[in-house]
């Protein structure tokens, strides 16, 4: 009898750990994010302008020279429809991701494959594509509601080269190992892939949304 | 139903143990988590 009712003392304080658990990681995890949010901010607005060239139809071609490192804010993301604004930062490491979106990098010091690309560096008002990953779930789940963008959607990206207005052209279900995303043919145009697990709550699958620059 | 004739002290210390096994179990979850889970969960 005495053991049994240890035992269920103890069922009850496992229990209580696992709540605890679910706190930390669909709420807690948010606070992190949050005040990280509140420094990428003030960093991004003292950031001085970026060099680039100006193409033609608003496109643009950013100088090789910027660099960020793991973790800096790169851009700011707006996107209406789902409520969403977070500084985007470099990289898409578990470290970065903790801090908000993370945008997908070629591989160099501080970034090691599989987590970059060989291609070279494409940003957002760039021809190619430029990949923006982010959580579902926790840390503040950014991209919860990225399922909801329909083609014709907006995505708005302010930079330190320029602002660009992105229109959602279409949404892809793959499986959570596909690495196609990083590997488009070579686009002749502008665009950006929004990625994050698929369904809420679950790393069975990767969403994936496309969107075209509209100048 | 007897009465326990145990201390509030020791009540009080019992809880305490219970305590840190939830903490403990809560610390081993979002460790297996961090290491489970991927990047953009």
């Amino acid at each position: 009898m005495r053991f049994l009712r240890l035992f269920g003392k103890f069922l009850i304080s496992v229990g209580l750990g696992i709540l605890m658990f679910v706190a930390w990681t669909l709420w807690g995890t948010g606070l992190y994010t949050a005040d990280q949010q509140r420094i990428l901010d003030q960093a991004f607005a003292d950031a001085p302008d970026v060099r680039h060239e100006r193409l033609s139809d608003g496109i643009v071609e950013v100088d090789e020279s910027f660099r960020p490192k793991p973790g800096e804010a790169v851009f700011k993301m707006r996107i209406p429809k789902i409520d969403h604004e977070q500084v985007v930062v470099q990289g898409v490491g578990t470290e970065e991701l903790r801090k908000g979106p993370g945008h997908f990098p070629t591989c160099r010091a501080g970034f090691e494959r599989p987590l970059c690309t060989e291609l070279d560096e494409v940003w957002p008002g760039e021809i190619g594509r430029s990949i923006i990953s982010g959580h579902r779930t926790t840390y503040g789940a950014p991209f919860y509601s990225l399922d909801r963008l329909q083609p014709g959607d907006h995505i708005e990206i302010e930079a330190n080269w320029g602002d660009f207005t992105y229109e959602v052209t279409e949404k892809e279900i793959v499986p959570p190992d596909s690495t196609d995303i990083a590997n488009p043919a070579a686009s002749t145009f502008a665009e950006i892939a929004l990625t994050t697990c698929n369904p809420r709550f679950s790393a069975a699958e990767r969403l994936i949304v496309y969107a075209r620059y509209v100048p | 139903m007897s009465k326990s004739n145990r201390s509030w002290w020791s009540r009080f210390g019992e809880l305490l143990i219970w305590l840190a096994v939830s903490v403990g179990t809560a610390l081993i979850m979002i460790a297996l988590s961090e290491r489970l889970l991927p990047a953009n969960f």
